[in-house]
């Protein structure tokens, strides 16, 4: 508890008035001077907290340019059977992780940082309905439309130099692409990948004095979220997407020596609602009485019943029971759930080692330059991780993994919703405070301030 | 009476009313001392004493002891404010709303007398409010999913019996008939695609019934001892309300559901000693244990349970403390009685369990008041009371919401008694 002295302001000028009146008999013993003051010493002794550890020391850059994929530009609901402008819009964007980490560089005020922010959408999914059973355990039946883009897709308008260079759908695989690849949303390439030839070029360009790169996160999920089925979506070997890794970041420094860099790694995937929502058996509830039954998948070595191991992947739940003459789909072996609809067990190890081969990448890259450059590492994987075995607990707010309720992953399940990109921002904020070079002290974001699913 | 010596105590009251001066209420868990505005001016020291029928709501024996009828009535403009930081990396930080409040407390000592002889037996009924906070944080607050306004209000009415065994030693005893009510307001996690937040309001009201037991006993007429033991106190909350208010879509997960709960109020030991070194002076010093210990969880059981709503129950893992009160009276005349007061009560509330709803820690009391008879037998009672926290760094562990608090409260409470 700090005493100190109150502020002159208009109530103690008032109460001096009040001691200028003339009081001569009780001016004599002079008790209004000294209850006076005891009460104005009493009434000044409002709560205090030191405040020293907790001063704003702002990040000091010019230009802060962050790289990387769809889960740079903001990309979310973008539906299961995604176009390349699917979940794209100016709202999306607005909540990309490198315009909320800019807003923390100077909260309240204006922000710098610039989007290339697209003219109409892409088409997303909106939650239409909900209806949450009144028997406990059972899950809610919740109905998700997609709501269709502008024909031809989005448009980037012309803005001359932005600061946010996600490219929707661009892959490390396609980093010589000049021309835009199947996944990888025209409009954006064109906008920003094109005018410096393709990604590499496009990287090499950039001027400025802070930057995060975020890559690879397209290479995995667009691979993994299609069951692994299709060998044109293979991700890029470890050791390209280290070399990769290493020479983008070289052609950062080179360009802009001094300048601070963030790299982020990856987080386990698998772990998504999109990979962990649906359970290894079929399940229909019939008046709060649940009923279970064995799930038939199409694999890479045949038709078998679904193993605890096996990942079905959450589009399934549109088809899944469906009819299919006399017989329901995926509940018989002759008609089991297609192979692009599950993540079999052979095919989950693969992305795990996928995983932790590229972090190893990021990681050796950052390491081998640390004490040379001003690199720092942020940890996703770990950070992602504290799900693993149940909610994180913020602020009141529990995020966790599970589809629509964990506050974290957009109706996709497979991007993030605004709260679950600010609770990651968070952790890119923890990184620059502890990144001495930068000298900055940053406020995390308030994650009531952002929103999770949204319910109609 | 000069004017001279009126002045200080009405300057008194105006200086506080224009400084903003609202009054008293408990930062956080620990009782407020509502035995009025003469118990109030000495920091609420009283076990020991039977200066006034003020004392009754602390020890119900002294009362026979005193030969006199009174009557007091006293009431507290009360107001508490706390400061919040976030625990690191976040830098926010906030204060509290300040919402007044004004617990009443009214007792009354009845001597039955027989002959000639002094009474030996009193009667005494003491209504007033020993827990009564208001905690209300501003909207769109960091902590709104935990609290945004937290209320709890308390009224005792103690009919007590006090019987004179010797000229030195008195015991007195009876029943407390507690009420008091509930209400926690607080966002929920769920937001509509318009952008409304959700909250929901829980309002209930209950009622209990406990005991008080004491004895006094004054060896020699400058020296006087006290002891009291109070039960603890749960107030069963049978018909509560639970209100939500969610987008359309979720309103049969968070239909408005009835629920039952308990507001459970801690047994209470307290040891008093009274002095007076010289007929002018008045010391009285009371150390009091609290066995908070026994008010294991708190739970909220709700009428049916939803997807959404289910019940609660929640380890609040508080320990029992044992704090002082340290008072002093300085008569100048007949007339004038001046007061001040020191008081030192420890949290019952762990560091992992510390709440916006309850930003309790260490508090230091200080007071100040004076009583002037201005005719015949009536009284003007007033006390300045100021109690504060200092800085308490904790976390609610199961919310993960962390962060440091300071609070202060303050209070001017002011009485009027007739008789004594």
């Amino acid at each position: 508890m700090t005493f100190f002295l109150p502020p002159v302001n208009e109530t103690a000028l008032t109460f001096d008035n009040t001691l200028n009146e003339p009081t001569p008999t009780c001016m004599k013993h002079r008790y209004p001077y000294y209850l006076l003051i005891l009460a104005l010493v009493l009434n000044s002794c409002l709560p205090q907290i030191d405040f020293q550890d907790s001063i704003f020391l702002p990040l000091k850059t010019q230009r802060f340019v962050a790289i990387g994929d769809g889960y740079t530009a903001g990309v979310a609901n973008k539906g299961w059977n995604s176009e390349p402008g699917a979940g794209i819009s100016p709202e999306f964007q607005r909540m990309s992780y490198p315009n909320l980490l800019a807003s923390a560089f100077n909260p309240g005020g204006e922000s710098a940082f610039r989007q290339p922010l697209v003219t109409g959408n892409g088409g997303y999914q909106q939650l239409k309905s909900y209806y949450p059973h009144d028997c406990a355990g059972v899950q809610p039946l919740p109905a998700i439309e997609w709501v269709p883009g502008q024909a031809g897709g989005v448009t980037v308008p012309s803005l001359g130099t932005v600061d946010n260079l996600g490219v929707p759908g661009l892959r490390l695989s396609d980093w010589l692409a000049t021309s835009p690849p199947d996944a990888a949303n025209p409009a954006f390439f064109d906008a920003l990948v094109k005018p410096q030839t393709h990604l590499l070029g496009m990287v090499s360009a950039q001027e400025a004095d802070f930057f995060s790169l975020w890559l690879g996160m397209e290479d995995l999920t667009q691979y993994a979220a299609s069951g692994a089925a299709f060998p044109y979506r293979q991700p890029v070997d470890p050791n390209e997407f280290a070399q990769r890794i290493d020479t983008l970041i070289s052609l950062i420094l080179a360009r802009n020596p001094g300048s601070r860099v963030l790299v982020a790694n990856l987080p386990d995937i698998t772990l998504f609602p999109y990979f962990q929502h649906m359970p290894h058996l079929y399940q229909e509830s019939q008046e709060c009485v649940r009923i279970q039954k064995n799930l038939f998948i199409e694999t890479d070595q045949g038709v078998r019943i679904a193993s605890p191991e096996d990942l079905i992947l959450l589009p399934a739940q549109k088809v899944l029971g469906q009819p299919v003459g006399s017989e329901m789909l995926g509940l018989t072996a002759a008609h089991p759930l297609a192979d692009s609809l599950v993540l079999d067990e052979m095919e989950v190890i693969e992305i795990k080692q996928l995983l932790v081969a590229y972090n190893q990448a990021v990681e050796t890259v950052v390491n081998a330059r640390r004490g040379r450059a001003f690199i720092e590492l942020v940890d996703l994987n770990r950070y992602f991780g504290k799900m693993a075995n149940g909610p994180v607990v913020v602020d009141g707010i529990q995020l966790s993994r599970d589809y629509l309720t964990g506050d974290v992953f957009s109706l996709d399940g497979l991007t993030l919703a605004p709260r679950g990109t600010a609770w990651m921002v968070n952790e890119f904020i923890r990184a620059i405070n502890g990144f001495s070079a930068l000298g900055a002290r940053l406020s995390t974001l308030n994650l009531s301030d952002y929103q999770g699913i949204t319910f109609p | 009476m000069p004017p001279c010596v009126r002045y200080p105590f009405f300057s008194l009251i105006l200086v506080s009313l224009a400084l903003g001066v609202k009054g008293q209420t408990p930062v956080g868990s620990t009782p407020l001392r509502q035995g009025g505005a003469v118990s109030a001016g000495m920091a609420g020291a009283q076990a020991g004493l039977q200066t006034h029928s003020g004392n009754l709501t602390q020890n119900p024996a002294s009362m026979a002891l005193l030969k006199q009828s009174e009557v007091s009535l006293s009431t507290g403009f009360l107001t508490a404010i706390t400061t919040f930081l976030a625990e690191t990396p976040s830098l926010y930080r906030d204060t509290t709303e300040t919402p007044f409040s004004s617990p009443l407390m009214l007792s009354g000592i009845l001597p039955i007398r027989s002959k000639n002889r002094p009474p030996r037996i009193a009667l005494g009924l003491a209504a007033h409010s020993p827990y009564w906070a208001t905690i209300r944080w501003p909207e769109g607050w960091k902590g709104r999913l935990i609290s945004e306004e937290y209320a709890i209000r308390t009224l005792y009415l103690e009919p007590s019996v006090s019987v004179r065994i010797t000229d030195k030693i008195a015991i007195g005893a009876g029943p407390v008939l507690g009420a008091g009510s509930w209400y926690d307001k607080r966002s929920l996690q769920v937001s509509g695609s318009q952008g409304q937040e959700s909250f929901s309001e829980h309002t209930g009201t209950g009622g209990g019934l406990g005991y008080q037991i004491g004895v006094f006993f004054q060896p020699e007429p400058d020296f006087s001892l006290g002891c009291v033991w109070k039960s603890q106190m749960n107030l069963a909350i049978e018909t509560g309300e639970a209100r939500f208010t969610v987008p359309p879509s979720l309103e049969t997960g968070y239909p408005t559901l009835g629920f039952t709960s308990e507001i459970q109020l801690p047994a209470q030991l307290s040891v008093g000693l009274g002095y007076n070194p010289d007929p002018r002076f008045l010391l009285a010093l009371d150390l009091e244990w609290f066995g908070w210990k026994s008010i294991s969880d708190a739970f909220v059981t709700y009428e049916r349970q939803t997807l959404f709503v289910r019940n609660t129950t929640y380890d609040l893992n508080l320990r029992n403390v044992v704090g002082f009160r340290f008072g002093w009276e300085f008569r100048p005349n007949e007339r004038l009685a001046l007061r001040t007061g020191l008081g030192y009560l420890p949290t019952p509330t762990p560091a992992d369990q510390l709440s916006p709803a309850f930003p309790d820690g260490n508090r230091i009391q200080v007071s100040l008041g004076g009583s002037w008879r201005f005719y015949r037998k009536i009284y003007f009672d007033q006390a300045l009371w100021f109690e504060f926290t200092g800085e308490r760094t904790g976390i609610l562990s199961n919310s993960g919401f962390g962060g440091t608090y300071a609070s202060t409260l303050t209070g001017l409470i002011l009485g009027f008694r007739f008789g004594g």
